[in-house]
């Protein structure tokens, strides 16, 4: 009777822990709560990312950007020590070589990294070709089309609070939703790849009548 | 004191300018900063051993000098820098406007690539997927002219993957056309290929290779390897993993293997895939994970005749190197190219370094510097667009090596 009683209770806790994770998986955190809430389908499994999931566990869908306590786009920690028969990495320059990405400045974060990994045509839709990272590199003085300028927002650019024609970053992410990692437009500033709000283009609030775009734009 | 050649100061250009980062780096235990102030100390320490340097501008004497090659048993691999910096000057503009007017302002060499993708060398030519055109477009190494490829009647909408067979036509895999395009060797297209009775939403090409006659096709929709035989133009059962092997879910990235298996990059599990041409399934090289050898985001994959495995990862901006076996290597990425990190390595290919003759040239100066084999890693963000690494396996130079 008692080994019955763990067995139910061990059965019960291994549901109620996948039930956690499906509904982190879909929406905002709270038991119970379903995937269409005031008529928007919210959550990872409610958005295109719910196809990318390995296996048809619910956890799976996550794995995919994060590996379990570790998101995977923070950088890899070197090697305390090097063995001696480690290949020898050797650097030449070429004459007139010039430095033309400086790291930390125009170019997309590590959290956009891990974004334009898949979105560059091959997994997901292609941003790289449609402007959101082209024009990052724009501002290193690199070549772009015409038919490309503005077509889009950029991504990897430090956010001019600082102007007027912007709000202060400390407004625009008070709420939350618009986040700008180390002071920078990155990919989730605007998109939300949890899909918490459930709006088209899985952004973090809905762009009727411009309201994201005015989030950060004073027009 | 005699004049540094060019290459010469600009190397130790760079190790003076970042000795001071280099210094900070190693107190925290960094390998790359080892990497790198090994690597400039014994460059410059080895020029400077020749006529006509500067002693006094010779870093002194190497701190890390034990890390100077000197097992034959291990690799070496030698960061030459961008593709566009290698290719002989091309000046398109018409012999009369050119003489009444001048050369034609404008970008030269790997500077007119956009976000090179995928890439293949096939007679003489690197060809390159460029989904900012898009279009794929034809490097020539020995004169430099970048120009289109293909039929411009039937232009690719995203390229993200090219390879070749025997006879010159080249195979694009196109995501969003769903389908494989075929062009014969003048270039002109002949057809879009795409397994029969498959809907067009379960076929999304992602990776290309023709190998032992067959075209492999990594299929992102239908989560398979489909195959189709080149010579009998027929479509033949496809591959997937089955019963307790990982599934497949991205084929971003084919390559034959050192042992004539297929090797297949899965983005989305983290893994590079062993199959046989009988399509046994084999155990996986790496694993997800942020440590050494493991994968965050792999694309692309490419096998040198030396034996070395080369895996692009966009995820952890870099390019892993593993060996035969399938054992990690070593990284190259972050401070290892010049002008900053990769942005998203994609693409890779692998050619002789005479191919490239301009580069072939200067090596000849440092023949310490040399290596009879090179991979060119395409960055689809910009920043170097196309990466030249030479490598050379020690072993080879033993005659142990058995490839």
């Amino acid at each position: 009777m008692m080994s019955g009683g763990i067995l139910a209770a061990t059965v019960l806790a291994v549901f109620a822990r996948d039930d956690a994770v499906r509904d982190h998986a879909r929406g905002p955190a709270g038991a119970g709560r379903p995937v269409n809430v005031d008529g928007r389908r919210r959550g990872v499994l409610a958005s295109a990312h719910a196809r990318i999931a390995p296996t048809e566990e619910v956890a799976g869908v996550c794995r995919v950007c994060h590996i379990p306590h570790i998101q995977v786009v923070r950088p890899a920690a070197p090697p305390a020590t090097q063995p001696t028969t480690q290949p020898v990495l050797e650097l030449y320059r070429m004459p007139g070589q010039r430095r033309v990405f400086a790291p930390g400045e125009f170019t997309p974060g590590p959290t956009s990294v891990v974004c334009l990994a898949c979105h560059d045509g091959t997994i997901g839709t292609s941003t790289i070709s449609g402007a959101h990272a082209l024009l990052a590199g724009a501002r290193e003085g690199f070549y772009v089309p015409g038919e490309y300028a503005w077509r889009d927002h950029p991504v990897g650019i430090p956010y001019p609070g600082h102007r007027p024609d912007y709000r202060p970053a400390s407004f625009v992410t008070k709420d939350g939703r618009i986040k700008l990692p180390d002071g920078r437009v990155e990919c989730i500033s605007c998109h939300d790849p949890h899909n918490e709000a459930g709006v088209p283009g899985m952004l973090v609030m809905s762009n009727r009548r411009s309201a994201l775009c005015l989030s950060c734009h004073v027009k | 004191m005699s004049e540094l050649p060019c290459e010469v100061s600009e190397l130790i250009m760079v190790r003076d300018r970042r000795s001071d980062g280099a210094t900070k780096r190693r107190k925290e235990g960094g390998s790359v900063a080892v990497h790198r102030c090994v690597a400039a100390s014994f460059v410059a320490a080895a020029l400077a051993a020749g006529p006509g340097c500067a002693v006094s501008r010779v870093p002194q004497a190497p701190r890390a000098a034990a890390w100077i090659p000197g097992d034959k048993a291990v690799p070496r691999v030698t960061v030459y820098g961008s593709l566009g910096r290698l290719l002989p000057a091309y000046d398109e503009t018409p012999a009369l406007e050119r003489f009444l007017y001048g050369p034609a302002p404008g970008r030269s060499g790997a500077a007119a690539l956009r976000n090179p993708q995928g890439m293949t060398f096939t007679q003489g030519r690197i060809l390159v997927c460029d989904q900012g055109f898009p279009d794929i477009l034809a490097i020539d190494p020995a004169t430099g002219r970048i120009a289109s490829f293909g039929d411009s009647a039937h232009p690719p909408r995203c390229p993200v993957d090219i390879t070749a067979d025997v006879e010159g036509r080249t195979y694009v895999a196109d995501t969003t056309l769903r389908a494989v395009l075929l062009y014969g060797a003048d270039q002109r297209f002949l057809a879009e290929l795409r397994p029969p009775g498959l809907a067009p939403e379960s076929f999304r090409p992602c990776s290309v290779l023709v190998h032992g006659g067959i075209l492999y096709v990594g299929n992102l929709a239908g989560r398979r390897l489909d195959r189709f035989d080149v010579a009998r133009e027929t479509w033949l059962p496809p591959f997937a993993p089955s019963g307790t092997a990982l599934p497949l879910i991205a084929p971003t990235g084919l390559a034959a293997g050192p042992a004539g298996e297929l090797l297949v990059v899965d983005a989305l599990q983290g893994v590079v895939q062993r199959v046989t041409a009988e399509g046994r399934w084999l155990i996986p090289i790496g694993r997800p994970g942020r440590g050494a050898g493991q994968f965050v985001r792999p694309k692309q994959i490419r096998c040198t005749a030396s034996r070395l495995i080369f895996v692009s990862d966009a995820g952890r901006q870099s390019v892993l190197v593993f060996d035969a076996t399938g054992s990690f290597l070593f990284e190259i990425g972050g401070d290892a190219v010049e002008g900053g990190r990769f942005s998203l390595p994609v693409g890779l290919v692998t050619l002789r370094t005479s191919d490239l003759p301009v580069l072939a040239g200067r090596l000849a100066e440092h023949p310490e510097l040399a290596s009879e084999e090179c991979v060119i890693v395409s960055d689809s963000l910009g920043g170097e667009s196309l990466v030249v690494i030479g490598v050379v396996a020690r072993a080879a130079e033993d005659g142990t090596d058995a490839h």
